[in-house]
């Protein structure tokens, strides 16, 4: 039980970072408003990035990180950039209803980068 | 090895299926060379003067136009009128508001959109004549 757990934990959370980053991709204007004005400055001044380019840039790593979560491909370092991409998100929409439930999906990552390959990621039969 | 090839091959699938609908979105979105007026009818607002359409537009007169309820802004050297649009901006008023009456709103424009809302801007604006600085 304790392994299924593990990994139903580990698909359910990557079935949630593939939805954003899906939804990011089809409507990337509607998400501009999230990103903070300092990281905005920076991706413009530095990368030449606009809002909307960053907006797509991130549903990629979103998708791309969210797919191989899904199909247990280095877990570890997976759970960890997208634990890390959340907490940010979280710290930076504050103590609401929204910044609460991202806690909560920031804790689950968190515990999944903790778990590490569970028994029926692709990192086990993989190597 | 065999689980290296396997992420790769996830990325390089999930960035070209971005390229790909990206560069469809960007070419149901682009303007092409040619600007087209607005077609957005506009009434009201304050400091109004008498412009003729196509006559050009100087930065004091761009000035008097620098509210959200009067806002005239420049794009491509060319003054549009764009307050009928300032309450259906997704992004809220502030953020167009604050370049009404200003050189700032076309620096302001491509730093937030890029290229991918031109010919939107295009429809919703009601061209006022050229700018001349």
């Amino acid at each position: 039980m304790e392994d299924k757990a593990k990994g139903v934990l580990r698909m359910g959370m990557a079935i949630v970072f593939i939805s954003f980053g899906l939804m990011q991709f089809s409507a990337p204007d509607s998400w501009t408003g999230f990103i903070p004005q300092i990281i905005q400055n920076i991706a413009f001044n530095v990368f030449g990035l606009t809002a909307v380019n960053f907006v797509l840039a991130n549903s990629f790593v979103e998708i791309t990180l969210g797919l191989f979560l899904l199909l247990g491909i280095y877990t570890r370092f997976s759970s960890f950039i997208l634990g890390l991409h959340l907490a940010f998100i979280t710290v930076s929409i504050g103590f609401s209803a929204t910044g609460v439930r991202d806690f909560g999906l920031t804790i689950a990552t968190i515990v999944i980068f903790l778990n590490g390959a569970d028994k029926i990621c692709l990192d086990r039969k993989l190597n | 090895m065999k689980k290296i090839f396997v992420a790769l091959s996830i990325v390089l699938i999930v960035g070209a299926i971005f390229l790909f609908f990206s560069g469809e979105k960007e070419q149901q979105e682009s303007i092409g060379s040619d600007l087209q007026l607005g077609n957005t009818s506009y009434s009201g607002g304050n400091n109004t003067t008498e412009v003729v359409q196509g006559q050009g537009i100087g930065l004091q007169e761009l000035a008097k136009h620098n509210s959200a309820s009067d806002c005239w802004v420049v794009y491509k050297n060319k003054v549009y009128d764009i307050t009928s649009f300032i309450p259906n901006h997704p992004g809220g008023e502030g953020p167009i508001a604050r370049t009404c009456g200003t050189t700032n709103f076309e620096s302001a424009f491509q730093r937030q959109h890029g290229t991918s809302k031109a010919s939107l801007f295009m429809k919703v604006t009601t061209y006022k004549g050229e700018f001349t600085n």
